[in-house]
């Protein structure tokens, strides 16, 4: 039991205090992803076409070796991004995107018909335009 | 004691409760009473990578709304390729006779569209160049062998004097010829937009009322995802040359049956002896558009869009108003080579900016 | 035939603090708020001090007297103000009713939540109300949860403040009785 001044603050209401801060932390994150803090990444999708979508960790660090249409390809994941550090194309689009850092953030190797973006925890976005 | 602690977690407990209940509550409310699955297919077609997203509870019905998109993509894009055998192949073919002839309805419908496109555009949505446009070599982009070099000035200099335009097209019913015998039908600005609105009937004949096509970027939606409006980012073009930008620079909400596309010119390009040359040629100079990195249109119809988008880019941040004004498109952004950002004043009120830069907002 | 119509000591009591609940709800529409839906909501110490002090039944009368008869002078009688304010009404003083339930199930009375723990709970549960009906009637716009972690935030500094006061309050008149 905690006295300020006149007022008695019983233990359940400050608990009850604090399980209020906690929720409205709870709801600033949950509804409160802008795009300059747009949500931590959390997995790597890569999709083929005409495939389902594999999902990797991104908190793993490792190199995925793919075949694609055309030829082999490698992705590198460290340190929770994700990028093509080798594909068996011709102009290297994909690899020069460079690394992919937040949820939302994608690249794609054509000839090897192949996609992967970054997918966060919260609400993402359920398409990407202007890409490629 | 005992006492104490089963107290102190009723407690907990029954507060615990209630927050659940009042968050649950809360989210629970934004979910419609009826979730849909998402199937998602993603195929190669049209040169891209093209997402097809459904929300509807019956697996087999998305599987063959999709494999019947997926075939009519295939289908599409060899019949309106302007070089191979296909109907628009054909039509280009006959255009050298100066006699009339018959093309198949489909591209009847595109010549009509795009002339009307066309002329609203001041001629910068002009198919008619596809002569131009192979001068470029763009479609050998993918080949593995081609070493690019710029096209012959002079070249270019003859196909810019020849002129083709749309209007050079007599249509008499079913029957049509051009005056000018330089022209050749290249439907690449708009011919994504045109599918792209088959899918969309495709979907509605199965009933779909939920579902995002994504081709390559550019984009089509129905309906919501599960009662919320379908979230689009849009890819910031400083990004692909500097990957310290953000990766998104705006985001926008779509409502059903709205069509969201982009022109870049970071998507399509080869660089030659340290210049960058991008895929969307300026029908008045016969080079790749200058002064623009992307612009992109919001419309309920797609072609609109497609054909706009690329209209717009050429025209450039100075142009661009008064061609929006005339192909009626009012949702537009486009970013100029300064990296500014112009909006029109009903796309300022929808897109959401993610960065300090103040756009300018022109009506 | 004669009708009788008498009035208890507990009607009085209710007229008394409805009264008083009305007339502070009055007064504090007249002042601008930052945000639609940010209101003081010192009319809410009435409700909470008679929840404490005679239970539900008593509150629960109190409350709706409040919120019709101030609709009715105010002249907002069944527009979107009203049934927000009776929406949020209503789930604060369910809430408060849930929050008690196991203190005295389990007979841990003397661990129940003091008016301050009351005024929290009620506040966010009267705020969380009042967004849902204009989320579902009014502005379906899913653009407008960007909005709720701002009146929560505000609904439990304002429950905090409100708490504290009805404590003051009863405080106040513990001591008249002594």
């Amino acid at each position: 039991m905690l006295t300020i001044g006149k007022v008695i603050f019983k233990v359940t209401d400050i608990i009850i205090l604090f399980a209020a801060c906690i929720l409205t932390m709870q709801l600033y994150s949950i509804f409160w992803f802008d795009g300059s803090q747009q949500g931590k990444a959390e997995t790597l999708l890569v999709q083929f076409a005409d495939n389902p979508p594999a999902e990797y960790s991104l908190n793993e660090d490792r190199i995925l070796q793919l075949e694609g249409k055309i030829g082999s390809i490698l992705i590198e994941i460290k340190q929770g991004k994700a990028r093509f550090i080798h594909s068996s194309c011709r102009n290297q689009f994909c690899v020069f995107h460079g690394w992919l850092s937040v949820a939302g953030d994608s690249t794609a190797c054509l000839p090897n018909r192949i996609s992967i973006s970054l997918k966060g925890t919260i609400s993402d976005y359920d398409a990407i335009a202007g890409s490629q | 004691m005992p006492g104490k602690n089963l107290v102190a977690l009723l407690k907990i407990n029954s507060k615990a409760l209630l927050f659940t209940f009042l968050v649950l509550f809360i989210t629970a409310c934004q979910s419609d009473k009826d979730q849909a699955e998402l199937y998602q297919q993603q195929l190669f077609s049209f040169g891209t990578l093209i997402d097809i997203s459904i929300l509807n509870n019956k697996p087999e019905q998305a599987q063959q709304a999709i494999d019947d998109i997926s075939s009519k993509f295939d289908s599409l894009h060899d019949q309106w390729h302007p070089w191979k055998n296909g109907t628009l192949g054909q039509t280009n073919k006959n255009f050298s006779n100066s006699d009339f002839f018959s093309s198949s309805a489909s591209i009847l419908k595109l010549i009509k569209d795009s002339t009307l496109l066309s002329e609203q555009s001041n001629g910068l949505f002009n198919p008619a160049i596809g002569q131009l446009i192979k001068l470029w070599q763009f479609d050998q982009l993918e080949n593995e062998h081609y070493q690019f070099k710029l096209p012959d000035p002079e070249k270019i200099q003859a196909l810019i004097k020849k002129n083709p335009q749309m209007r050079d097209i007599v249509m008499h019913k079913t029957q049509i010829k051009s005056s000018n015998p330089s022209v050749i039908l290249d439907f690449g600005a708009f011919a994504k937009g045109a599918a792209i609105e088959q899918m969309i009937n495709i979907l509605e004949q199965y009933n779909i009322s939920n579902a995002l096509i994504n081709a390559g970027g550019d984009l089509k939606v129905l309906g919501t995802k599960n009662g919320k409006a379908w979230r689009i980012g849009i890819k910031n073009p400083a990004h692909a040359q500097k990957p310290s930008e953000k990766p998104i620079i705006a985001a926008i909400s779509l409502n059903n049956n709205e069509a969201l596309f982009t022109s870049g010119n970071y998507e399509r390009f080869f660089e030659f002896q340290g210049k960058h040359y991008h895929h969307i040629i300026d029908p008045r100079t016969g080079y790749p558009a200058r002064g623009t990195l992307s612009v992109t249109v919001l419309s309920s119809d797609a072609a609109l869009a497609d054909a706009a988008s690329t209209a717009l880019f050429i025209a450039g941040p100075e142009l661009w108003p008064e061609i929006a004004r005339k192909m009626a498109v009012q949702y537009v952004m486009l970013i100029s080579d300064d990296n500014k950002i112009y909006l029109s004043p009903a796309m300022a009120e929808r897109i959401e900016l993610f960065t300090d830069r103040q756009p300018v907002i022109i009506p | 035939m004669k009708l009788y119509f008498t009035t208890t000591h507990a009607d009085h009591k209710i007229a008394l603090l409805a009264a008083l609940a009305i007339t502070i709800h009055i007064i504090e529409s007249a002042f601008p708020s930052p945000l639609p839906g940010i209101k003081p909501g010192l009319a809410n110490v009435i409700t909470l001090f008679t929840f404490i002090k005679y239970g539900w039944k008593t509150a629960l009368q109190v409350s709706l007297l409040r919120v019709i008869i101030s609709s009715l002078l105010l002249g907002t009688f069944l527009s979107p103000t009203f049934l927000l304010s009776l929406s949020g009404a209503l789930l604060s003083l369910i809430s408060l009713i849930l929050i008690q339930l196991p203190f005295r199930q389990f007979s841990l009375a003397e661990y129940q939540p003091g008016a301050v723990g009351y005024a929290i709970v009620a506040s966010i549960s009267h705020m969380s109300g009042q967004f849902l009906v204009a989320w579902y009637f009014f502005i379906p716009h899913p653009g407008l949860f960007k909005l709720l972690p701002i009146f929560i935030t505000f609904a439990v500094i304002l429950g905090l403040v409100s708490g504290i006061i009805t404590q003051l309050l009863i405080n106040q008149i513990q001591c008249e009785h002594n």
